[in-house]
């Protein structure tokens, strides 16, 4: 076998060689395309279909939801991102939509008041740990009352 | 000196829990917000005679129908889904009285609305009962929130003059029927 002929069985047996090694990881890139079932819940746990209201979409099993989670999952496939497939949702069924409100407009009242209610119950209890006699201070020692009381128990001793 | 602030205290009970009460007041000014807002989300279905507000349709053939500029004729708007099983039958009703009264070039033209619908599902629908005339899908849901549609289908008959003369909840069950309704509105309006 001259040089030649060797250096050509050596580049074909390589090729041979790279390509059975290319060929499974071809194959396993050909099945990542397609988004698994969590990938499109990650996503869809985040959306509420309004068919079925208070029902998260990844665990709604309505048509129209499944309907959802195929588009989605086509999305994710066409390489959106989450934040676009949200996006597209919103402008196709409104805000309503996302389990999460948007920081806007009066959306921010559900975002502040809980908070502010914490505050108010913070500050209600330093008050009272602050001044623990308060409640016990309105009684009075020259209440006329309470000195008509003392002087009936003394009476009945 | 300690007695005088006890004393204090119990003169002017109500001083100190002024604050409270402003806090209280804001507290139930935010929850009348938000019952409002609620309120205003679950509106009251639109009522015969009302014209209500018109709307944009960008169907799927890339038309932007304004129903405002719907003059003259009479408005059958059907709000349908393609994961609604009562809608497929009743599509097929629908155009077949679509292609009686002219496909839009006499008095009544009909529009389809898709109701929260995703939009491949929305044009195999489409294809597969082979749909004609205009159709989009309900964008926001701001044309479904005009009519307060609450499932699918619902559809809504305005006259010439845009108010709304007839309304079915739940599919037409024959065309005559559909007919019968487009033709109740179109009498009345010669009536007037």
């Amino acid at each position: 076998m001259t040089n030649s002929q060797l250096f050509k069985r050596n580049l074909l047996t390589s090729c041979i060689v790279f390509l059975v090694i290319m060929m499974p990881s071809q194959v396993v890139r050909a099945q990542d395309v397609t988004p698994s079932d969590d990938e499109v819940n990650q996503i869809a746990k985040q959306l509420y279909c309004p068919v079925c209201e208070n029902v998260p979409l990844d665990e709604c099993m309505t048509e129209a939801c499944q309907q959802w989670r195929d588009l989605i999952r086509q999305q994710l496939a066409d390489g959106w991102t989450e934040e676009e497939i949200k996006d597209y949702f919103v402008a196709q069924y409104g805000d309503k939509v996302l389990g999460e409100p948007p920081r806007q407009g009066l959306n921010w009242v559900l975002y502040l008041f809980p908070p502010f209610l914490i505050l108010v119950a913070v500050l209600l209890l330093l008050k009272k740990f602050k001044h623990p006699q308060r409640d016990t201070a309105r009684i009075r020692d020259d209440d006329p009352y309470l000195l008509q009381v003392e002087r009936d128990l003394e009476d009945s001793d | 000196m300690a007695s005088s602030e006890v004393q204090d205290n119990h003169v002017n009970p109500g001083k100190n829990k002024v604050w409270i009460v402003f806090v209280l007041i804001g507290i139930m000014a935010v929850l009348v917000i938000i019952g409002l807002r609620l309120f205003q989300d679950g509106g009251d279905r639109v009522q015969l005679g009302q014209a209500p507000a018109d709307f944009l349709l960008a169907t799927y053939s890339g038309e932007i129908i304004d129903t405002a500029d719907i003059e003259g004729k009479v408005v059958l708007i059907n709000f349908w889904a393609s994961w609604c099983d009562p809608c497929e039958e009743e599509a097929l009703l629908l155009e077949e009285t679509w292609q009686e009264l002219g496909q839009g070039t006499s008095e009544v033209i009909f529009l389809g609305v898709a109701y929260n619908d995703v939009q491949p599902g929305s044009l195999a629908f489409l294809e597969k009962y082979g749909i004609t005339y205009p159709n989009g899908p309900d964008l926001r849901g701001e044309i479904s929130a005009i009519y307060n549609v609450n499932g699918v289908p619902e559809t809504y008959i305005l006259d010439q003059s845009g108010r709304l003369q007839y309304i079915k909840y739940g599919p037409f069950l024959t065309a005559d029927e559909i007919r019968s309704a487009v033709e109740k509105v179109l009498i009345n309006m010669g009536g007037d």
